[in-house]
């Protein structure tokens, strides 16, 4: 290789590098805070702010979800297997929201340790199957986890 | 190999060869493309949780995945052409910037109604970081096509446009680990290696692999076309493009 | 495994505008590509035709 294009190839790899190194000093000063995104177990551990919104999320437990009388306020707990959250939401849940299902919440924690949440999103996984299959994994306790509740076991 | 890497960056040679390829690759593109659509559509299951939306899967997922590597074949063309001033890779690098931007768009629009079926209310969440460095490669891509057409002089273009495609490449592994790094209404990835057999049913996987095969083959056919047309803006006056020419009209 | 293969009706209309999108938006790519081409070859055998008959 000659000196010209050596120089040019020193160039294009001091371009790519530098600007890697910037951005990703950029992203690891960001990260924590980027998202405002706290876990049922920071919530409990009195991490999250009260007196701003934030986003949380988890699965919601099984035989949690109850309705107010309204027909339109929901109220139920979502756990990230460690720890469980007590969320209230008013307006439509998404088609996905089922329990056992993730769902990340987007609203404020109440003194009382509740989540008023102004926004519900399912979250799915990335496991797809016809019902067929799904029905008989489950018959086999062979159903793979979702992926928020493996996010926790990783040690 | 390097060999014929080196008569492939020759344009005569270059121009030959697409053209006995090109009739091939349209063929193969449209069987690919009727097996899959058909097969997504119709003969795939639905999703145990998504029922029929999940049928989004499959132009969703091949778009989205070649508008990266897409973006990847545009930076190393571009570095060829900034180390080596190769024309034909500057000309490669050219001709995939709106096939990207397509595949990007794509991606973006079919993703957006997945999302508003699946996750909730919303087609569109400003903060999350798969949404947002999706939207960045879009970007990218406009940006790199302004860059290459604001300059008068061809190869001062060509350059400028190269840079702009190498910082760019920062936001390629931003776009892939975003779902690990934070958390992101996207579920993680599916096509992830040997977990692939595990998260994905045989009966969804077939019929994307089709989608996918059929997205990849009309980037390559799409990309020897816009490529032929730059080479035959750039090089009008040359001898082998009258030659050719003369051929042609005969 | 039960599922129509006659069944439209399956279909929501989100899923009929992804694949729509995509036809569309892949389908005027490949159009243009060709086309383009087609109009510089012409392009470039009229101009050689006309330089011709100048130095005939």
């Amino acid at each position: 290789m000659n000196p010209t294009r050596r120089r040019r190839l020193m160039f294009v790899v001091i371009l790519v590098i530098g600007v890697g190194a910037a951005v990703a000093l950029a992203l690891m000063a960001f990260r924590q805070n980027l998202m405002y995104y706290y876990t049922p177990s920071e919530v409990h551990a009195g991490k999250a702010p009260t007196n701003r919104s934030f986003r949380s999320g988890g699965l919601v437990k099984t035989g949690s979800v109850v309705r107010e009388g309204d027909g339109v306020t929901v109220q139920f707990t979502i756990t990230d297997t460690l720890q469980d959250m007590v969320v209230q939401y008013k307006g439509i849940l998404p088609d996905l929201f089922r329990e056992g299902q993730g769902i990340i919440a987007n609203g404020t924690l109440g003194t009382n340790g509740v989540f008023t949440a102004k926004e519900v999103l399912a979250k799915h996984d990335e496991n797809y199957m016809p019902p067929e299959v799904a029905a008989s994994l489950k018959k086999a306790g062979a159903m793979p986890q979702h992926e928020m509740a493996r996010e926790k076991a990783k040690p | 190999m390097w060999v014929w890497f080196h008569k492939l960056g020759s344009p005569p040679y270059f121009y030959r060869f697409s053209t006995i390829v090109l009739p091939w690759l349209a063929v193969l593109t449209l069987i690919l493309f009727s097996v899959g659509v058909v097969w997504g559509l119709y003969i795939a299951p639905s999703d145990y949780q998504q029922s029929e939306t999940s049928r989004i899967m499959y132009v969703h997922v091949p778009a989205s995945m070649f508008s990266m590597s897409i973006y990847m074949v545009m930076a190393m063309a571009s570095a060829v052409t900034l180390i080596w001033r190769i024309k034909l890779a500057d000309l490669v690098a050219s001709a995939s910037a709106p096939i990207g931007a397509a595949y990007t768009f794509i991606a973006l629009i079919t993703g957006s109604l997945w999302g508003r079926t699946m996750w909730g209310n919303t087609y569109w969440e400003w903060s999350d970081p798969r949404l947002m460095s999706e939207l960045i490669l879009f970007f990218l891509y406009l940006g790199y096509m302004a860059l290459n057409s604001a300059y008068e002089d061809r190869r001062r273009a060509a350059r400028a446009a190269a840079v702009l495609a190498l910082v760019g490449v920062v936001n390629i592994p931003i776009i892939h680990y975003s779902v690990e790094w934070w958390t992101s209404l996207h579920q993680g990835s599916t096509t992830r290696g040997t977990q692939f057999a595990a998260t994905i049913d045989p009966s969804m996987r077939y019929p994307l692999f089709v989608m996918m095969g059929a997205f990849a083959m009309l980037y390559a056919q799409l990309l020897l076309k816009y490529t032929r047309c730059l080479l035959l803006d750039g090089e009008r006056n040359n001898a082998w493009v009258k030659e050719m020419v003369k051929q042609h009209a005969a | 495994m039960q599922h129509d293969l006659l069944d439209f009706g399956k279909w929501t209309p989100f899923i009929l505008w992804c694949y729509a999108i995509t036809a569309v938006v892949l389908i005027t790519l490949t159009i243009v590509a060709y086309r383009k081409e087609k109009r510089l070859i012409r392009e470039i055998a009229q101009k050689h035709r006309r330089d011709n008959r100048g130095t005939s």
